[in-house]
């Protein structure tokens, strides 16, 4: 008790005291960074992949994107809901792309049919009154010829899906 | 001297706000975010699978002669057409360096809809060779009315003016089956 109330150590019981952390400029920071992040918070729920090799366009469209089976298309590959159907460069299986007269890719085809009645399977499953939408939406390069993009309209338009939504990049960006 | 610490000081000490939770709840809330943020913004433009029908059209509901506004893309020029017959309507050249002249084409279709304030369907028909980035700097051409752009009303079901937001926003690819 002596030495807690002695000159001597008094120094000692000082430095015991809790420190105070002066938090007022991370506090600014983390506002200031949370204004940014709801900002550009999007409260849409469809993810949309963007692989390896796809450039999307610029456009000034504000419309939101839709539910549907996503189709990307890059300048050597082909996915279906990020699922690679088609390599134009390798090939693995040799199998022949095009049908229907050079009109049709038939790998997609034949995967875009596998989803759709996956879809109906599901909603018969479910009980689920609702018609099937047939949206395709369109994650393409913007580079590539319109002869390709062509074929992907022919093939899922053949497959049932009957609007195509042309994902693009906003031009206002943060 | 050594004296006791009075009562008074302990009084006059200010009372802090505790931060802590704040804090913790604010990096929460930073870490969902950062987790659900979409840096990228991605918009769509629609486009709807053109009907193919060995079935004659309906007879139309008036006498005027539908607009059927088609553009052709080509290396070197786009060309609009119109009517049953696809007259040729409007060229607008290409530069050498291959752009089109989006801001006049635009212009020009500001003026016809204005003439044509109920259509809404253009069909694209572009070569093969095109890209698809000028496909789709033609579809924003066609479809949007800028802020900067020129009014168009049209007149609601009360008889009010309503101001366009799109211009011809129906776009379908008409040469996909060929």
């Amino acid at each position: 008790m002596a030495r807690n109330r002695s000159i001597r150590f008094r120094k000692l019981r000082k430095s015991k005291e809790q420190m105070d952390l002066d938090i007022t400029s991370l506090l600014d920071i983390l506002v200031i960074l949370l204004v940014f992040l709801l900002k550009a918070y999007s409260s849409n729920n469809i993810i949309i992949s963007i692989p390896k090799g796809i450039t999307i366009p610029d456009s000034t469209s504000q419309s939101f994107n839709n539910a549907g089976v996503i189709i990307q298309v890059s300048k050597e590959k082909i996915f279906v809901d990020s699922q690679e159907v088609v390599d134009y460069v390798t090939n693995p299986e040799g199998i022949e792309i095009y049908g229907d007269g050079g009109r049709l890719v038939t790998p997609l085809f034949d995967r875009l049919v596998q989803v759709r009645e996956e879809i109906e399977l599901v909603k018969q499953q479910a009980n689920i009154e609702k018609d099937f939408s047939g949206i395709v939406n369109l994650v393409v390069d913007k580079e590539i010829k319109y002869i390709e993009v062509k074929r992907v309209l022919y093939t899922a338009a053949q497959a049932g899906f009957k609007s195509y939504k042309f994902v693009v990049l906003s031009q206002e960006q943060m | 001297m050594y004296t006791l610490p009075s009562r008074r000081q302990k009084k006059k000490r200010d009372d802090k706000l505790n931060l802590v939770p704040i804090l913790d709840s604010v990096f929460i809330l930073i870490f969902f975010l950062l987790l659900s943020a979409q840096f990228i913004k991605l918009f769509e433009i629609n486009s709807n699978v053109p009907i193919v029908s060995s079935k004659s059209p309906p007879p139309p509901k008036s006498k005027k002669e539908p607009l059927s506004l088609t553009v052709e893309m080509k290396k070197t020029e786009l060309v609009f057409l119109t009517g049953n017959n696809q007259i040729e309507l409007k060229k607008f050249l290409a530069t050498p360096e291959g752009d089109y002249p989006f801001v006049e084409v635009h212009n020009f279709l500001i003026e016809l809809k204005k003439k044509h304030i109920d259509e809404h369907t253009i069909i694209f028909e572009p070569d093969e060779d095109i890209e698809y980035e000028k496909i789709v700097k033609l579809m924003d051409a066609v479809r949007l009315l800028e802020k900067t752009d020129e009014s168009i009303y049209k007149k609601d079901e009360i008889g009010n003016d309503v101001p366009l937001e799109f211009l011809f926003d129906d776009i379908i690819f008409g040469n996909i089956t060929s």
